[in-house]
């Protein structure tokens, strides 16, 4: 499953220490949440849980967290057994997806809480936790705001506090439900580039979860797709777009479009499609990313083009296959000239990603 | 003197209910004719008896005593209430049991309940002759209930539950339980996070859940009278001496003491409201 991972580079490998999820359950009633999620990825990775809604992957994360018990199942991490620590043991900062701030109290108190709730052994003083709280606050770009309650503060500022917040504890871990989910395109994409600073200069173990696979891939180190409550693949967002292990994975990753038929003879056929492949005989799945087809020059497969969508460097077209199948086409500028709606063109796919069904 | 002036509407701002100016003075008519004027015409009437008079109506031992009798097991019972009907809503809110719905419908009984059948009830439970809780009671800890002010005081906590609970409910509903579990990985305590995350956002319900239950404990009259005893200067409660006024025609100390019953309890309810708003802006 850990197939593939990038090698942290200035890592020794001897003490490198990882965070292993092993065989991880969850049942809510009669469905299962989570049905033996695994997963190994090093200490100081940044990690994506990618997946359709309800494939577990908030689950996961609330149980690394501590705040929902696995049926069963082991997780290790720092040498611990992880799940047998309380959520105040784990010191893992949890970011919510609705930020979850504390509405009574001010930004600084908000930030500060995780200070003062130490007991008072540990607990540091109060000019030295308003010290921490300003460095945190100008480290998430909302110096002087301190004195502000979070309902006065707009969506990018609110879960820059949460992050604060989370930060505060100093964090073994860090985990973020959904982080940009409930913001505008332009505030997601600059908290992005900002979160994954933040993780370069502190190195914090990060997990954040997401539905949105462009997200995803653009940010994490490792992206782990789930799926019906399993981890389907774990890998570097280049692995995992050029060698999906599992047909899940070829159908979500990149929007490919799917086409059922049968191997015999080294050769898929199934839906219009024919391509090579290289498995045994018996019923299988093909798949093609939008990018990967082309104009074909003999044969093919036959599609009504929908709708042309002329933008940017690339041309997308919906199409409609002669067997009902809706796919996406998508043809570099000069190969897409002059093709209208309603018209029938004739395309190969380049690559099919062929799995036994 | 400033004029008083009305905060206008904004022109041309859509609103559900046509003209404030309308609005405003049905508002105040109906409020003058279904509060205040009953109430300027208690206060005006016990100044047939000048000052003097209505000094002397009130300062009266067993008034003072009655006065002094129903403001303090007032307070006690909503004090009871104010802790036990938090618990109760926090259980009804956040645990899931066979029978809840039906003890959540049974807070509302008091408020059906005629008041006469409950005072009657509690006074044949804790009778200390007979009762089924007043006779053991009675011989095993020599504690008598019924017609002491104790007893006045159980009578309040059973009419007075249901403020504090259906007060609190809704906003423990409502709560989020996100920031419950933010506290829990931040590091805090179970009692961290009750007191620091949950006990603020409460707060003002369970004051106005107290203000309700007090207020409604003051002149609280037909559940008390059964099971007070009703002896002067030990369990005679101000509404009964205000009765038994009236029934001796003595129409201005009567209303003598209402209006002191009022002005107290305007005071009392003054003050929570204050403190409440304190509690709010923090």
């Amino acid at each position: 499953m850990a197939a593939n991972l990038p090698q942290p580079a200035n890592t020794d490998a001897d003490r490198l220490m990882t965070l292993t999820i092993d065989g991880i359950t969850r049942r809510f009633g009669a469905t299962a949440a989570l049905n033996g999620a695994s997963l190994s990825v090093p200490e100081g990775s940044f990690l994506a849980l990618l997946g359709p809604s309800g494939s577990g992957k908030t689950t996961l994360l609330r149980i690394l967290g501590g705040l929902d018990a696995a049926d069963s199942g082991a997780v290790t991490f720092l040498g611990e057994d992880w799940l047998s620590l309380s959520p105040q043991q784990r010191r893992a900062g949890f970011v919510f997806q609705n930020y979850a701030l504390f509405r009574h109290m001010t930004v600084a108190k908000n930030v500060g809480f995780g200070l003062s709730v130490r007991p008072w052994r540990t607990r540091p003083s109060r000019a030295e936790i308003s010290r921490r709280v300003e460095e945190l606050l100008s480290l998430v770009q909302l110096e002087g705001l301190g004195g502000r309650y979070p309902s006065q503060l707009s969506g990018g500022q609110r879960q820059r506090v949460a992050l604060a917040r989370a930060l505060a504890i100093e964090p073994r871990l860090l985990l973020l439900d959904e982080p940009f989910g409930a913001l505008d395109a332009k505030v997601r994409k600059d908290l992005r580039r900002w979160l994954r600073d933040l993780h370069e200069r502190t190195g914090v173990t990060t997990i954040f979860v997401t539905h949105d696979q462009e997200e995803a891939l653009d940010l994490a180190d490792i992206v782990a797709v789930m799926n019906k409550g399993r981890i389907e693949q774990a890998a570097s967002p280049r692995a995992l777009f050029d060698h999906p292990e599992t047909s899940f994975v070829a159908e979500f990753i990149g929007g490919a479009a799917r086409f059922d038929g049968e191997v015999r003879a080294g050769r898929f056929a199934g839906g219009g499609l024919s391509a090579p492949a290289e498995m045994v005989d018996g019923p299988a799945a093909a798949f093609v990313r939008p990018h990967d087809w082309e104009i074909a020059e003999v044969g093919g497969l036959s599609v009504r083009v929908l709708n042309v969508l002329d933008a940017g460097p690339v041309v997308r077209l919906d199409c409609r296959s002669e067997q009902g199948l809706l796919l996406e086409v998508v043809l570099a500028h000069g190969a897409a000239e002059a093709i209208q709606r309603g018209q029938t063109l004739h395309v190969a796919a380049r690559t099919a990603r062929v799995f036994p069904r | 003197m400033t004029a008083l002036t009305l905060p206008r509407a904004a022109p041309r701002r859509h609103t559900v209910l046509p003209g404030f100016g309308l609005t405003m003075g049905f508002t105040l008519f109906y409020l003058s004719m279904v509060v205040l004027l009953p109430l300027v015409a208690l206060i005006v009437r016990p100044w047939e008896l000048g000052w003097d008079g209505f000094i002397k109506a009130v300062s009266e031992p067993a008034v003072y005593a009655s006065l002094r009798l129903s403001f303090l097991t007032a307070l006690i019972a909503a004090a009871v209430n104010a802790v036990f009907g938090l618990l109760l809503a926090w259980i009804l809110v956040r645990y899931r049991f066979p029978g809840r719905r039906l003890l959540d419908a049974a807070i509302d009984l008091p408020f059906a309940l005629p008041t006469a059948v409950a005072g009657i009830a509690f006074a044949t439970l804790y009778s200390p002759r007979s009762g089924w809780l007043g006779q053991p009671l009675k011989e095993t800890f020599d504690l008598i209930v019924a017609f002491t002010p104790s007893g006045i005081v159980i009578a309040l906590v059973f009419i007075g539950l249901p403020f504090v609970v259906r007060s609190v409910q809704p906003v423990l509903e409502d709560l989020d339980r996100d920031q419950e579990d933010a506290a829990a990985t931040l590091g805090a305590r179970s009692w961290q996070t009750f007191l620091r995350v949950i006990m603020p956002a409460l707060l003002p319900a369970w004051f106005t859940g107290f203000a309700l239950a007090f207020a409604r404990a003051v002149g609280e009259y037909g559940s008390v009278i059964f099971i007070a005893g009703n002896r002067p200067l030990y369990s005679e409660i101000a509404p009964l001496k205000i009765i038994q006024k009236l029934e001796s025609y003595d129409y201005a100390g009567a209303s003598a003491i209402g209006v002191t019953m009022l002005g107290a309890s305007f005071l009392i309810l003054l003050a929570i409201n204050l403190a409440q708003r304190w509690v709010a802006r923090r």
